[in-house]
């Protein structure tokens, strides 16, 4: 009996797990189900204490709410340096992971070993997924679980990526960009993804780790207590204790149930008796009818914050690979959370209504395409291997084609000295016969298949004295000619970096980063760079940086005479795993480094957050105009699901806290205290550079070339003054100039501006105000609702009515004017109207936060 | 050291466009060895990322007739000396002698010329 081995695919989900494996014969990729068909594994973790064993998947869920608790959603915790208590046990997430992939693989094992009748098939190697945003942490903890499992991983590959070569595989699409709206239990990812002649390459990616269907759970779950608590029960809770946090993870339940339910229905009756004791022991009921609408407000911040990460995916691949979101073809709906209807509408109105080709959202497997598209990779990663008795092959070429010949090549790695290779078709005929290489490869080209079918080849081996070594079977499966099945190869840039990796240089005597390899640059990744010594303290600290967090700090000691300005030679190198090593040379003294996974942050208690929420909005009002905008675009979301998830969630707490530290240091100098800090600075300054030396002979703001040359050069020289001496209200000042001038310069681009010819003149403010209307949308879904129900209500209403008042006062008018044939001096006026109107619409936007506020 | 335009370094057409020459760099790296893979894969992603770079590239890369092997051009470039650092801009006076390869190559700029064919 041949033996067929092959590497699988795993989807290690944050409540679902799957698994899955290219047949043999490589015409089908085959899910793992199990005997009630049911495709998915729970990523459950639990312990029996009679067993005194652990129990997984279906059989640990239903231990939910006995003692032990499972252990659940520990995707959501890789990385995080923590560990987990189960029973008796205290086990890192890594070793959690590990145990739900040992289980799944072992049942994939039993089930698929009879795949081809009379051969067994095994799997002893896989791809395992991860998010597209993970950070290297991550994904080195998700790596350790698939070796403690017992299992070589061959590759992490980026979840949405799998979903579209799996999509792509299955739908004959060579070529084609596609936008994947990943939305699982924990996770939000979304890639922007093109395949070129079925290969892939990832251009823009964004995410977030903690945005999932659980939070659309504690979402609810955290509603429901407090309608609880309006009636009366006792359910202050606190999630550090036990108790509280079964009563919790109890509504949790019942608000998953209501959700899903809520994806058929429009209304829901929640009645549960006794579900549990209040904290002055009374039994809880809960009884009352929740319907959709309701569900839709309470998540519809939630969702807009996914559609905001897609603006940026797509601007990422804008800026990376010049591709618009318009040349966007196929919109791909990936994750169980996508069957939540306010989610498919929201995508569909941002996506599907004209901003890209597609004109419906493509949904096809969305609990497994994930395994799916891993086990395709896998397929293309690792060669088929064939043992028959003493023989092994491996072979490397497709056992799948849609042409009518195919090329056959591999390694005989047992026995060696194999000379000449025969290739026999079914009826036993030598179809042809090569000579094998010393390593033992061969190959055979334009191997002919008359027909679509299946084909059952032998190969024959013989030694140099034509002494007969063994053989093995393989298959090769020809399609119909329609039926092109693009599986990508060694080619394809599947993986990309989630996070900046930079290093720490100085800079006018102040340090800054220095990005080496850009987020969205695709794995493998490298740089080769050259810095200088800038000081004679006879020592070089290369600090290098993921985002904003310090990774590795290399230390080299030199000569004490070493001169300032000698070059410092430094490689980077990033594989697919974002496994990182850094390497160079200085006055010849060579340096290697493997950089570890950055340590895990510290937890931030309470009046550590609080000092951080201080420091936000202190950030914040020292900022004006865009500035300020933009501060609040990227902090308002982060406090108040601070605020939000104190209750409800402590992990994400800390996320939030980390993410919101980021964005303050981007406007707060950590060193100086100063704000907002020396590269908003400089981004100004370079703006208003780039428009006044434009060389089109225009006098901005009525002043020459050489006016300008002077007037900013003395405002460098102010800011430099007032930023090495860490003089806030002189840089206040300084940065306040900067900001105006380039403020009033934008204003003027577009209201003052005086072209030659009129008619690119309007087209340019038609231009402008689509993108004035983009960023509304993008202003609109990032916004943070409030979690006070009362509150959140008037600004949904609001946001609502801001919304309809965009597409039919702006938008609409907008795609209604002829550009083409109207004379500009008839499109003028109307472009000038329409923008003043979305001025108006953009000052009652800025109002939204203070809605209902009074004033003194 | 390698070639800094993609076309000359895969050795490939640089008339073909993002998708044929996909087809055609996927060959090649099927039956190129793993430690090569990666420079494969980085030069297939120079070329297909953005459409204006592969014009560039495509516009830049070496004339040379069909019959020619570019590996002689990467030979040729290997003779180029490296740039001086910035500590030794002392010593960085070059004379004309200083740009002439003195040193024995396999390789002729003649390899590079059509060939003709000499007897008709």
């Amino acid at each position: 009996m041949a033996t067929f081995k092959r590497a699988v695919g795993i989807d290690l989900g944050t409540t679902n797990s799957s698994i899955a494996m290219m047949s043999p014969v490589g015409d089908e990729l085959v899910l793992w189900e199990d005997r009630f068909k049911r495709k998915t594994f729970p990523s459950v973790l639990g312990w029996d204490p009679d067993k005194r064993a652990f129990v997984h998947g279906w059989e640990a869920w239903n231990r939910r709410g006995l003692d032990p608790q499972p252990l659940t959603s520990i995707k959501r915790k890789m990385g995080n340096g923590q560990t987990v208590t189960l029973g008796e046990q205290d086990l890192t997430p890594g070793d959690v992971s590990a145990e739900i992939i040992k289980a799944i693989t072992g049942l994939a094992t039993l089930s698929f070993a009879n795949m081809v009748e009379d051969h067994l098939t095994i799997l002893d190697a896989a791809v395992i997924t991860v998010p597209a945003y993970f950070d290297a942490l991550q994904i080195e903890e998700t790596r350790r679980a698939g070796e403690l499992a017992g299992i070589e991983v061959l590759g992490l590959l980026q979840e949405p990526t799998a979903a579209a070569m799996y999509h792509a595989w299955k739908h004959g699409i060579e070529d084609g960009i596609f936008l994947v709206y990943d939305l699982g239990g924990g996770t939000f990812d979304v890639s922007v993804i093109r395949s070129i002649h079925g290969e892939y390459q990832v251009l823009g990616i964004d995410g977030d780790n903690f945005l999932g269907g659980d939070d659309f759970d504690k979402r609810l779950a955290e509603h429901f207590r407090q309608r609880l608590v309006d009636q009366g029960y006792s359910l202050d809770l606190d999630l550090s204790k036990p108790d509280d946090a079964t009563r919790f993870f109890l509504l949790t339940k019942v608000a998953q149930e209501v959700k899903e339910s809520l994806s058929g229905s429009e209304v829901q009756f929640v009645a549960r008796r006794d579900l549990f004791d209040d904290q002055e022991g009374n039994p809880v009921t809960l009884e009352f009818e929740y319907s959709r609408v309701e569900f839709e407000e309470l998540v519809a911040d939630l969702v807009n914050q996914s559609i905001a990460c897609c603006h940026r995916a797509i601007e990422l691949a804008a800026s990376r690979a010049g591709v618009l979101g318009s040349q966007i073809q196929h919109v791909l709906m990936v994750g169980g959370s996508t069957r939540i209807p306010l989610v498919r509408q929201a995508v569909e109105e941002a996506f599907c209504a004209g901003q890209t080709l597609a004109t419906e959202l493509r949904v096809d497997e969305p609990d497994t395409c994930v395994a799916l598209g891993a086990a395709l990779r896998a397929s293309t990663l690792a060669p088929l291997e064939i043992t028959e008795e003493t023989t092994t092959v491996a072979l490397s070429s497709a056992t799948y084609t849609h042409e009518d010949n195919v090329d056959v090549s591999g390694t005989v790695l047992e026995p060696l000295g194999v000379r000449t290779v025969a290739l026999i078709n079914q009826g036993g005929d030598v179809h042809a016969l090569v000579r094998a290489q010393d390593d033992g490869s061969f190959e055979f080209e334009n191997v002919r298949l008359p027909e679509t079918g299946t084909y059952r080849f032998l190969l024959d081996f013989s030694d140099a004295e034509g002494e007969a070594l063994g053989s093995v079977p393989f298959y090769v499966h020809r399609g119909a000619p329609e039926a092109s099945r693009p599986t990508g190869s060694a080619l394809s840039n599947p993986s990309v970096l989630a996070k900046d990796i930079g290093l720490e240089v100085v800079r006018e005597s102040r340090s800054e980063r220095h990005v080496l390899l850009a987020r969205g640059a695709s794995l493998p990744a490298q740089g080769e760079f050259t810095f200088y010594t800038a000081d004679l303290s006879g020592a070089v600290i290369l600090r290098l940086y993921q985002s904003r967090f310090p990774i590795r700090s290399i230390h080299l000691t030199l000569a004490e005479d070493t001169p300032t300005g000698t070059p410092v030679r430094l490689k980077i190198q990033v594989d697919e795993s974002m496994a990182m090593v850094a390497e160079g040379e200085i006055a010849g003294q060579r340096f290697w480094a493997q950089i570890e996974p950055p340590p895990a942050r510290e937890l931030k208690d309470w009046a550590q957050i609080e000092a951080l929420l201080e420091d936000c909005e202190r950030a914040s009002s020292q900022l004006w105009g865009d500035e300020l905008s933009r501060f609040r675009e990227a902090t308002e979301h982060l406090v108040a699901g601070i605020r939000e998830t104190v209750r409800t969630d402590p992990d994400k707490l800390q996320a939030l806290v980390v993410r919101l530290e980021d964005v303050v240091s981007d406007y707060r100098n950590k060193d100086t205290q100063l704000t907002p800090a020396w590269h908003r600075f400089e981004t100004l300054l370079d703006a208003v550079k780039r428009i006044v030396w434009r060389g089109d002979g225009k006098r901005q703001l009525g002043l020459n070339t050489e006016e300008w040359r002077a007037r900013l050069g003395a405002v460098e020289a102010a800011g430099r003054s007032a930023y090495q001496t860490s003089d806030q209200p002189a840089w206040s000042q300084v940065f306040n100039q900067i900001q105006a001038t380039w403020e009033t310069l934008k204003q003027d681009e577009f209201m003052f501006a005086a072209p030659s010819d009129p008619a690119a003149y309007v087209q340019m403010l038609a231009t402008s105000l689509r993108t004035v209307i983009d960023n509304f949308r993008s202003a609109f879904h990032a916004f943070a609702i409030s979690p006070n129900p009362e509150t959140a209500a008037l600004q949904h209403g609001e946001l609502h009515r801001l919304e309809v008042m965009l597409k039919e006062k702006v938008e609409g008018p907008l795609a209604l004017l002829d550009l083409e044939n109207t004379p500009p001096d008839r499109l003028k006026p109307e472009l000038d109207r329409l923008f003043e109107t979305a001025s108006h619409v953009r000052r009652q936007f800025d109002r939204l936060p203070t809605l209902g506020l009074v004033s003194r | 050291m390698r070639n800094e335009n993609p076309f000359d370094d895969l050795e490939i057409d640089p008339r073909l466009n993002g998708r044929e020459l996909t087809k055609r760099i996927r060959k090649i790296i099927e039956k190129a060895p793993v430690q090569a893979r990666a420079d494969i894969q980085a030069n297939w992603e120079k070329l297909t990322l953005r459409e204006d770079e592969r014009v560039h590239y495509a516009l830049t890369a070496h004339p040379r007739p069909e019959s020619a092997s570019a590996s002689a051009i990467r030979i040729l470039r290997s003779n180029i000396p490296l740039p001086t650092s910035r500590l030794q801009t002392d010593a960085a006076t070059l004379t004309r002698a200083d740009v002439i390869v003195w040193e024995e190559t396999t390789v002729s700029i003649q390899h590079l010329l059509p060939k003709y064919d000499q007897g008709k």
